[in-house]
């Protein structure tokens, strides 16, 4: 490249990370090799760059040899990028001029052999110099913030994130697809390890949302459309009808009693019914009947108005119709929650040949005291109270056939769920089958323990094969791994501990928030350990089973983290964008608008045949630069020049 | 008013970029009226002796792309003696269809011409020689260069005029390149001869949609073309985003997709990379996460991909690391 370069005084910082790096990598070598470089005027090494005492080093070589860019080898720039920015900075130089050469997480923790790790740590060192030698000193884009936060999905994780924004004084939205707020938590009878009852601690947290003068609640709505950037988003709203007046719905429940459509209910897992208007259940919120348009006879009087001419309040509405409308918000959490794995895609335990094979939430709802035997636990198929049961633990998870992972709470929930059988029914007999049993968590092992030695569960260690019926017993073959005995065992009901899954609707949302989701659909953070419950779009966070299994406390702990951050930026008097975004040359840009089909941010609009691109929309991702088949768009500070540049430097 | 001597000098080449030179019409006796034409071999009988005869060139115009002995006389003694040397059509700029023989070693094109074609009646497996006595006469062919390569490759090249052959708008900056030269001394800068250096899209006069979308390549034989809608939002490969507008959009406007004749606009590391770059980033870019694998099988299914994307300029791709042999 015959780029012509301002004269640049580079300084090169090489870290040992205590022997992290220095146990790889000749340090010194590096030091040595690096100073040869015709930009490097000064280099040296230190223990921990990271330190106190190193950070001084780099500000005192700064100001001491008017250096005009830094490099720092160390560890990954995830880790300190901002740390040793910030240092150079402080000693006058642009945020910009400070690069990091990663000679750890790609050097030093992948090699062993330490001649080839300092040769190739002094590649990588020459490489960001050269990089940083072309790089412009650059300025943040400055934005205003809406101080607005918007939530998707009515969960616990959505119920707790949307107080907690609304408690720091900001104005939520919260926006779910289903009649009440409650999520999954709401159908679950008792919680591990404590067993508190679900609804009991759920519903003040779901009345305290309705009644927040901060929050409002949009139930029956789903976000379509999601436009603009971290700060400023303009999001748009489908409302659906709910035909009933939730605001004079008095909940004296005459239109049930009088509707004529029955079919199964949703909430109870299809194990009772409901009419076409109803309450998923007494404690919904907003408090309100609700007419199911697919199952009502038309929504016509002239068919049937039954319900209309019984409500007394005159709640009912059936010309009511859907809403699609606006609103700007700075921040969105999204808490969208799971589904089960469906047991019809595992053959090999007979669900829907045999109904007494149950799945966990349907037994959730047969032990909840709202449930469809008012808390008593009958079978399905003649009502009658099993006198034995088995679980069966890890149906789809772990399984290379299905799915691959741990859904990490079906452990404990299958203890309580044998122990709630145990309260319900001592003297039956509950047998569980595991693979491993993983109780990793606050009071969870003891939990286990306490099921196994003071109720007398029986665990056993293996898979079940196959499940038939035989006179009104469900025979399970399996066998117990810990004997090696083959098991034929006689049971009344089957519970089969489904494994987490993310809900379909997922995909959805992650293309119109325009975030990435992992191979099972889950959303995915920007970094596992260091920021869990960030998106790679800015301003946008995920909390709860939508980002990965996990339990209520998980999740709880999560959308308490998520409303930290949300609060974190509509606190802001003003952000800050990377100006590390695209660039237009529009000598050569001739507007093929290919740059405008791949961005992923909606960031570039060709107007007169020439690509412009929105600074704040744009994320830096680079999608546009590689795709130009011109070379004129590119991105700042990573310009072809720059990446080729860098390239010489490690084939040289 | 001194004339000044311009020479055209050939190189392996199929006679088109002379053609498109004729195809000046008055244009070209206006210039034999500032310039003598002290060489053109495929015009007039010339050779290599005359040229070693003039002393000094003004313009020195190179057609062709460079393959065998005497084209590298030929280009070395033409860059000694021009003070300006101009690569004329996509052969001399990029290598040209001819450098697709890149692909194949020169062992293997010889045999394939000599030995293995269904057409090829050669029982004895004869190869042809580089030099044969008859009687006392030496009768010798030049040797082929191991490559087929552009003129920047063996000599410093000022302006390039690509195009296969060069068209008008090309033809017409040359020129006006020549006669600026000639009346005010005007030394022109280094580069492509044509302003502004846009790409085809600047002057294609279809439709483009909000979002150009590939869903399945198809060849030209195998859609109904709207003629009033850009190529690739109807799968069939354009090059126009990548080649330069220097031919006033003709094949576009005959219903035919650009290949590339006219290369580049800017000094691109290897152009078909580059296209494959864009054009894969095109399928099916709204279900991009659904379909991870059947993108690959749809970009595969491309006919041909050095051929399509290549076709003019594999003799300045990536590829000619393994050429710098020919400097030998």
């Amino acid at each position: 490249m015959k780029d012509k370069l301002p004269k640049e005084r580079v300084g090169v910082f090489v870290c040992h990370c205590g022997r992290n790096i220095a146990a790889t990598v000749d340090v010194k070598k590096v030091v040595e090799a690096i100073s040869k470089h015709p930009s490097v005027v000064y280099a040296t090494d230190y223990k921990y760059m990271c330190s106190e005492p190193g950070q001084a080093l780099i500000k005192k070589a700064i100001k001491e040899h008017r250096l005009t860019s830094v490099v720092i080898a160390a560890c990954t720039p995830s880790m300190h990028e901002e740390t040793f920015r910030k240092v150079s900075n402080e000693a006058g130089l642009n945020w910009y001029k400070c690069e990091i050469a990663n000679i750890r997480e790609q050097c030093s923790w992948v090699h062993s052999d330490m001649e080839k790790a300092t040769e190739k740590a002094i590649k990588i060192t020459f490489s960001t110099v050269e990089k940083v030698i072309r790089n412009a000193p650059l300025e943040p884009i400055k934005m205003s913030v809406k101080r607005k936060c918007l939530i998707i999905g009515g969960g616990i994780a959505g119920i707790q994130a949307a107080l907690d924004v609304a408690d720091a004084g900001y104005d939520v939205i919260l926006v779910e697809k289903l009649p009440t707020i409650g999520g999954r938590m709401a159908q679950l009878a008792e919680t591990f390890p404590t067993l508190d009852c679900a609804q009991c601690i759920l519903t003040p947290k779901m009345v305290a949302v309705a009644r927040h003068p901060n929050i409002r609640l949009y139930t029956l709505s789903e976000v379509v459309k999601i436009e603009g950037f971290v700060g400023n988003f303009k999001v748009t709203i489908r409302k659906k009808p709910r035909y009933v007046d939730p605001e004079k719905c008095i909940l004296c429940g005459d239109c049930e009693k009088v509707c004529p459509v029955s079919v199964p209910s949703e909430f109870d897992r299809n194990l009772k019914e409901r009419k076409a208007i109803y309450i998923p259940f007494p404690q919904a919120v907003p408090a309100s009947y609700v007419i199911d348009p697919q199952t009502c006879l038309g929504l016509n009087p002239i068919i049937c108005g039954e319900c209309a001419e019984a409500c007394e309040a005159n709640a009912i509405n059936y010309d009511d119709s859907e809403e699609i409308f606006e609103e700007e918000v700075g921040a969105i959490i999204i808490a969208t929650g799971y589904d089960i794995y469906p047991k019809e895609n595992i053959g090999e335990y007979g669900y829907g040949k045999y109904i007494d094979v149950i799945d966990s939430l349907q037994y959730e709802r047969l032990v909840s005291s709202t449930g469809p035997t008012g808390g008593e636990i009958r079978r399905p198929s003649d009502g009658k109270i099993p006198k034995s049961v088995a679980f069966i633990q890890c149906v789809g998870s772990r399984d290379v056939n299905h799915l691959e992972y741990c859904s990490k709470i079906c452990c404990m929930y299958t203890a309580k769920h044998a122990l709630m059988y145990k309260h319900l029914v001592p003297d039956g007999t509950a047998y569980v089958f595991y693979i491993d049993i993983r109780a990793a968590g606050k009071g969870y092992e003891e939990f286990i323990k306490r099921v196994q030695e003071e109720y007398g569960v029986v665990y056993i260690r293996g898979r079940v094969s196959r499940i038939y019926e035989e006179n009104g017993k469900l025979i399970l073959q399996a066998s117990d791994t810990l004997t090696g005995e083959k098991l034929n065992l006689s049971v009344d009901l089957v519970v089969l501990a489904m494994g987490m899954i993310a809900k379909k609707g997922n995909r959805d949302v992650a293309n119109i928030a325009k975030i990435p989701v992992d191979s099972w659909g889950f959303f995915k953070e920007v970094h596992p350990k260091l920021r869990p419950v960030e998106t790679s779009t800015n301003g946008i966070f995920v909390c709860g089973a939508c980002q990965g299994p996990k339990d209520i406390s998980e999740t709880v702990s999560q959308a308490s983290a998520t409303a930290a951050k949300a609060i974190e930026l509509l606190s802001k008097v003003e952000i800050y964008h990377e100006p590390i975004v695209a660039e237009v040359n529009p000598e050569l840009c001739s507007g093929c608008k290919i740059c405008e089909t791949v961005c992923p941010f909606g960031a570039i609009k060709v107007v007169d045949k020439i690509a412009q691109v929105n600074e704040i929309l744009c994320e830096g991702c680079g999608s546009c630069t590689s795709a130009c088949p011109t070379e004129a768009i590119q991105l700042r500070n990573v310009k072809d020049e720059q990446i080729y540049s860098m390239i010489e430097a490690i084939l040289r | 008013m001194k004339k000044i001597k311009i020479a055209v000098a050939p190189g392996s080449s199929c006679g088109g970029c002379d053609v498109a030179l004729v195809n000046l019409n008055e244009k070209l006796l206006d210039i034999t009226n500032y310039a003598d034409i002290v060489f053109w071999p495929t015009a007039l009988d010339f050779k290599i002796e005359d040229l070693e005869q003039v002393n000094e060139i003004d313009i020195g115009i190179f057609v062709g792309a460079i393959r065998h002995k005497d084209h590298v006389k030929l280009a070395k003694l033409l860059r000694e003696k021009s003070k300006i040397i101009v690569a004329l059509g996509s052969c001399a700029c990029y290598g040209g269809i001819f450098s697709l023989a890149n692909l194949f070693e020169k062992k293997d094109l010889l045999e394939t011409v000599y030995q293995k074609t269904i057409t090829t009646e050669n029982s004895n497996g004869k190869m042809p020689t580089e030099s044969i006595k008859m009687g006392n006469i030496d009768i010798s062919l030049p040797k082929l260069t191991n490559w087929c390569l552009p003129l920047k490759n063996l000599i410093d090249v000022d302006i390039y005029a690509p195009g296969c052959p060069p068209g008008e708008r090309v033809l017409e900056k040359l020129y006006n390149i020549i006669i600026d030269f000639v009346k005010n001394g005007t030394v022109p800068d280094k580069g492509i001869a044509l302003e502004p250096l846009k790409t085809l899209c600047d002057i294609c006069p279809r439709k483009k949609p909000e979002k150009i979308v590939i869903r399945k390549f198809k060849r030209i034989h195998e859609v109904k073309l709207d003629p009033e809608l850009c190529f690739l939002a109807q799968g069939v490969i354009c090059l126009g985003p990548i080649s330069i507008a220097g031919c006033d959009a003709n094949c576009i406007k005959a219903n035919i997709p650009c290949r590339g004749c006219l290369g580049p606009n800017q000094d691109i590391h290897d152009v078909a990379a580059k296209f494959i770059s864009a054009i894969a980033s095109l399928v099916q870019i709204d279900k991009e996460k659904e379909l991870e694998e059947e993108i690959v099988n749809l970009i595969e299914e491309i006919v041909d991909p050095i051929g399509t994307f290549h076709r003019f300029t594999f003799g300045s791709g990536i590829f000619n690391k393994k050429q710098e042999d020919v400097m030998e």
